[in-house]
């Protein structure tokens, strides 16, 4: 097939000798390849004449000097050109990498644990971004890939980066994803735009649907530019405004979010109200990224697993699961589940529960960065669990009848009811 | 409704049909020089990306058609049939251009019912080598008295010497989108490749906006990559 490069072959560029292996994909403004440089894979992505303009150009530069903001970016290496154009080099996606999409479409099931460990990660990184003073412009479940075993993301078409409250050419963002503002052609992408749009990421990524899209959606016959320009620029409304009930999701159409909304403990419920009334006309009222990687953790440490083994969640503030104490699949009325509290926090365990040192660190707060204990079934009677210590530093625990014992690193404790578990520089009480 | 074995409730994302509808002439002339062939292949090998772009977009669910037209038209598969069925059967060439009949039997099928009355813009694909023989003008004015024919998004491929731009043109009645001329049958796969593609992505998820885009009713992804090929000569041209 005809492409701007020719796929197995090498090409020498100004800068160095390239060997196209495949093309990966196409977007708007070029192709992407997979290549060798020196024998090292990397990718490449070529524009069409039309967007290889100077300002790309010198946007290329820029990012450049910048570098990447965290590794979850896949960043500009270096610039490669010849006299029919230029393009850039950048990281590899790694093989077992999938789209948000394989989410969307529910081909790999995945945990809540794992879901939100992957929300958490796309808020930490567009936090990097934006505490730098750029703004992304065109977050949307496109240009993100997750790890499945781990939940670590890939971020790409990162060539639109820009300093945030700068005009410039170019992406202004994609419709569903883009603030209202910009759609009504009122501002130019910003940190605060991006905000809109990494909210509507996170929505659809727990409720597998859009924010806006009820039966306003549904009362559009042809979803096309002009109709989105209307459903998310000129008239938004969330489908779950408290007070404008016009847009709740059709019962017909809409059952997936309908199934997914309640389950969600009232704390996170919050955060999308905000996100999408006062959020979606006034750019200074939406949520910002401390306030939903809080509550994403909160969320992470909210899980239940029901014995038919969907996940639930704990709403802390009204002591049952969300939303009636019952399992949102089998409707059995779930236990009051075994809860690790660490100061004023409370950790829900359940048997894919990681410790981090966010939890039990002092000044550690957000530190997701290694496993210092995880939730261990015994290997013949799966309904007692004990949580193993993988930190590097022996635990020590007091059983209620007073008596201590040691649980040295890689070892663990048996958990009941009112066992203190003294983690270092912190301690925490069971209920079980 | 719900998935089995799931952690999460709920069933599929809310998903509205995409009707993807190849119109092609098979009049006697297109049994010269290899090109009801190369159509042939061209829609059979735009399967496998068709189904790429399907999976990549899980809120349009994909249907495909087509209609045929020589001395009359009619549909060579009838049933909008989704993606990871659909399979291509050849079709041969012989008679006239009822290129006008054509578009009235898509007319026909664009009213509501049996359209649905909420779906994404329907994408139309007309591959021509020649002028009509019929009532052009009554069937496209049939397709234009439908709004799901106003909203579609109409594609058109001129193949061989004597195909009318202006008629196609007609049909597409959109200055942004041009018909582009397929010179032999490695363009005929580019271009219904680049339709099954990059157009119906950006009719299924709107695609990544540049500043001044909101010109038609879908963003229609750079053409670039066709134009730039046109603009080659190649030894060897099947017509």
């Amino acid at each position: 097939m005809n492409h701007l490069l020719p796929t197995n072959q090498t090409i020498i560029l100004d800068q160095a000798s390239v060997t196209i292996e495949k093309f990966l994909g196409s977007g708007a403004q070029g192709e992407v390849y997979q290549v060798l440089v020196d024998n090292k894979p990397f990718a490449l992505k070529w524009y069409v004449p039309k967007a290889a303009s100077t300002d790309q150009k010198e946007n290329l530069d820029r990012l450049l000097d910048m570098g990447p903001p965290s590794s979850s970016f896949l960043w500009p290496l270096e610039i490669v050109t010849s006299p029919q154009g230029f393009g850039f080099l950048m990281p590899l996606r790694s093989p077992q990498a999938k789209g948000i999409v394989e989410i969307y479409s529910r081909r790999s099931p995945v945990t809540m644990h794992m879901l939100t460990t992957i929300c958490i990660n796309i808020v930490d990184a567009f936090s990097d971004l934006h505490s730098k003073g750029y703004c992304y412009k065109d977050i949307k479940s496109e240009n993100i890939f997750f790890d499945p075993k781990t939940g670590d993301i890939s971020i790409c078409d990162c060539d639109n980066v820009a300093i945030d409250g700068e005009s410039y050419q170019g992406i202004i963002g994609t419709m569903g994803y883009s603030a209202p503002e910009i759609d009504r052609g009122e501002a130019q992408p910003s940190i605060r735009a991006d905000l809109h749009s990494l909210a509507v990421l996170l929505f659809k990524i727990l409720h597998l649907h859009h924010p806006l899209e009820g039966m306003r959606e549904t009362a559009i016959k042809c979803l096309d530019l002009p109709a989105r320009q209307q459903l998310y620029g000129d008239d938004p409304l969330f489908i779950f405004d408290p007070i404008n009930k016009e847009n709740r999701p059709d019962p017909v159409h809409h059952q997936t979010v309908l199934a997914h909304w309640p389950i969600f403990p009232s704390f996170l419920k919050k955060l999308f109200i905000q996100a999408f009334t006062d959020g979606l006309h006034d750019p200074d009222c939406r949520v910002r990224e401390t306030v939903w990687k809080q509550a994403l953790a909160k969320l992470r440490d909210s899980i239940v697993v029901c014995q038919c083994k969907a996940n639930n969640f704990y709403d802390i503030a009204h002591s049952k699961v969300a939303p009636h104490g019952l399992c949102w699949r089998c409707k059995q009325r779930m236990p009051p589940p075994v809860q690790l509290q660490v100061g004023k926090e409370i950790i829900i365990l359940n048997p894919q529960t990681t410790l981090y040192p966010h939890h039990v660190e002092t000044g550690k707060r957000y530190d997701f960065s290694k496993h210092i204990g995880t939730i261990v079934t015994h290997p013949k009677k799966p309904q007692k669990w004990g949580l193993q210590n993988l930190s590097s530093t022996p635990w020590s625990i007091t059983l209620p009848n007073g008596i201590s014992k040691e649980v040295p690193a890689g070892k663990s404790v048996g958990l009941g009811n009112q066992v203190i578990i003294n983690f270092g520089s912190t301690e925490g009480v069971l209920t079980y | 409704m719900e998935k089995n074995n799931s952690f999460r409730p709920g069933g599929d994302m809310a998903s509205r049909p995409l009707h993807f509808i190849y119109i092609a002439d098979c009049s006697g002339s297109m049994g010269m020089d290899g090109k009801i062939q190369a159509v042939n292949e061209a829609i059979r090998e735009s399967i496998p990306h068709i189904k790429e772009a399907a999976n990549d977009n899980p809120q349009a669910e994909v249907l495909i058609r087509a209609i045929t037209f020589s001395s009359e038209a009619r549909w060579h598969i009838g049933e909008p049939t989704p993606v990871e069925d659909f399979t291509w059967k050849d079709i041969s060439a012989d008679g006239w251009t009822s290129m006008g009949a054509a578009l009235s039997l898509v007319a026909q099928q664009l009213k509501m019912p049996p359209m649905s009355n909420r779906a994404l813009p329907p994408v139309l694909v007309l591959i021509s080598d020649g002028q009509p023989t019929d009532d052009f003008e009554q069937g496209l004015q049939e397709l234009f008295a439908q709004p799901w024919g106003v909203k579609a998004v109409r594609l058109a491929i001129p193949i061989g010497e004597d195909h009318n731009m202006e008629v196609l043109r007609r049909f597409i009645n959109n200055p942004e989108i041009q018909p582009i001329f397929a010179k032999n049958a490695e363009q005929l796969k580019a271009q219904i490749k680049f339709f099954s593609t990059s157009v119906l992505k950006s009719v299924a998820s709107s695609p990544s906006m540049q500043q001044g885009d909101k010109g038609s009713n879908v963003i229609m992804p750079d053409n670039a990559l066709i134009l730039s090929q046109q603009n080659t000569t190649s030894v060897g041209d099947v017509w």
